[in-house]
């Protein structure tokens, strides 16, 4: 999948750089790119590490288990088949958990971990899971009680209330957040039917 | 409030981590190591598909293609009630988290954080995120390649988060902002 993002981005860079005639430009950002790509890589590693470790932690604690119990009701909802697995429940509601007290990139690892374990206990761990899918996209929904680089760029600006869009945010958020459950949903229950009809037929 | 919050977060957490060191009669520091050392594999499985991401990424934000993308949304965008110098974020935006900011940055220096420009540049930005790179992130932590149905569900996505931002918008900004 990253292979048919990867192909489109490029490709559509090349030719717009044909157009503007700019091929210089086209190098320095390929190599700037890919020199941010190990710098992020680093620093995301190091994140990775302790977060890691402390999820791994919470969960021997059996702090997790607390977590997740009292998120359970709601979340079970959303993620049905991965909150069959306790392991996978706990990462989940640590993931949700961290990007709610908007620690944005330092959520990265929970996704990872969450993402990890549900595919773990999948029958086809390259076939992305339904609630693989839903995870990530609630994740692309920016799930933040508070956007703190967007706040400190406002704030930065000089803006005179750089907090008056958070409830927009909230709801706006909300709203699509909502709207992607609904629609992984019907998506997985549109594949399975016709996944059904073919097993039927064939 | 907020960035009390945001600052107290990590912070809390470590506190969090000590104390479980401290009472705990189980071995935390080997449950430590074995989460970060697992960690560690994950991003040693994600970054090449981070190296590819971010060049790709890269060589995106450099050529003009933006600037075409933003030629053509912008007459979709006037539609709907979003104003045309949010163009080039949202061309941006679900490719590059950086790039987005900067882009960001530069409508603030220039419309201002507090125009109607900038308030619903800010709803948008608060809402959505860096798709593409996110999708590929998650699938290759989790060794998959058959990603089914999420590319198409996240741009599904990614258009209502647009819509419905020009929508509440609209609303609380004339009635409550």
């Amino acid at each position: 999948m990253s292979g048919k993002v990867f192909a489109a981005l490029c490709i559509a860079a090349i030719v717009a750089a044909l157009v503007t005639g700019d091929g210089a430009a086209l190098t320095a950002g390929a190599l700037a790119g890919a020199e941010r790509a190990v710098t992020l890589s680093l620093s995301l590693c190091g994140m990775m590490c302790l977060w890691s470790g402390l999820l791994e932690v919470l969960r021997e604690a059996g702090a997790l288990d607390k977590l997740s119990g009292i998120s359970a009701g709601l979340l079970r909802r959303i993620f049905p088949r991965a909150f069959r697995d306790p392991k996978s429940a706990g990462c989940i509601t640590a993931c949700i958990c961290a990007n709610l007290l908007g620690m944005g990139n330092a959520a990265t690892p929970f996704a990872l971990s969450a993402i990890r374990q549900i595919q773990s206990t999948a029958p086809d761990p390259t076939r992305a899971e339904d609630d693989a899918i839903t995870l990530t996209v609630l994740c692309c929904c920016s799930l933040n009680l508070i956007p703190s680089t967007l706040i400190a760029l406002r704030h930065a600006a000089g803006s005179s209330s750089p907090g008056e869009i958070l409830i927009p945010v909230w709801i706006v958020s909300g709203c699509c957040a909502l709207f992607g459950i609904l629609i992984c949903r019907l998506a997985s229950r549109i594949g399975a039917r016709r996944r059904t009809r073919e097993v039927s037929h064939g | 409030m907020a960035d009390l919050l945001s600052a107290w977060t990590l912070p809390g957490c470590l506190l969090l981590l000590s104390l479980l060191f401290l009472f705990s009669r189980k071995d935390l520091g080997g449950a430590f190591a074995r989460g970060a050392s697992q960690g560690l594999q994950t991003m040693v499985q994600v970054l090449p598909t981070l190296v590819l991401m971010l060049t790709a990424v890269g060589m995106f934000t450099a050529s003009g293609a933006p600037a075409f993308l933003e030629r053509l949304l912008a007459p979709v965008l006037e539609r709907i009630g979003i104003p045309s110098a949010l163009a080039t974020l949202l061309a941006v935006r679900p490719f590059s988290g950086s790039a987005s900011n900067g882009v960001l940055a530069d409508l603030f220096a220039g419309e201002g954080p507090d125009s109607p420009a900038g308030r619903v540049a800010s709803v948008l930005a608060g809402s959505s995120d860096t798709v593409f790179y996110v999708a590929a992130l998650y699938c290759s932590a989790g060794g998959i390649r058959r990603s089914r149905h999420l590319l198409p569900v996240a741009c599904l996505v990614m258009l209502f988060t647009v819509v419905m931002t020009a929508f509440v918008c609209s609303l609380w900004f004339r009635y409550a902002g």
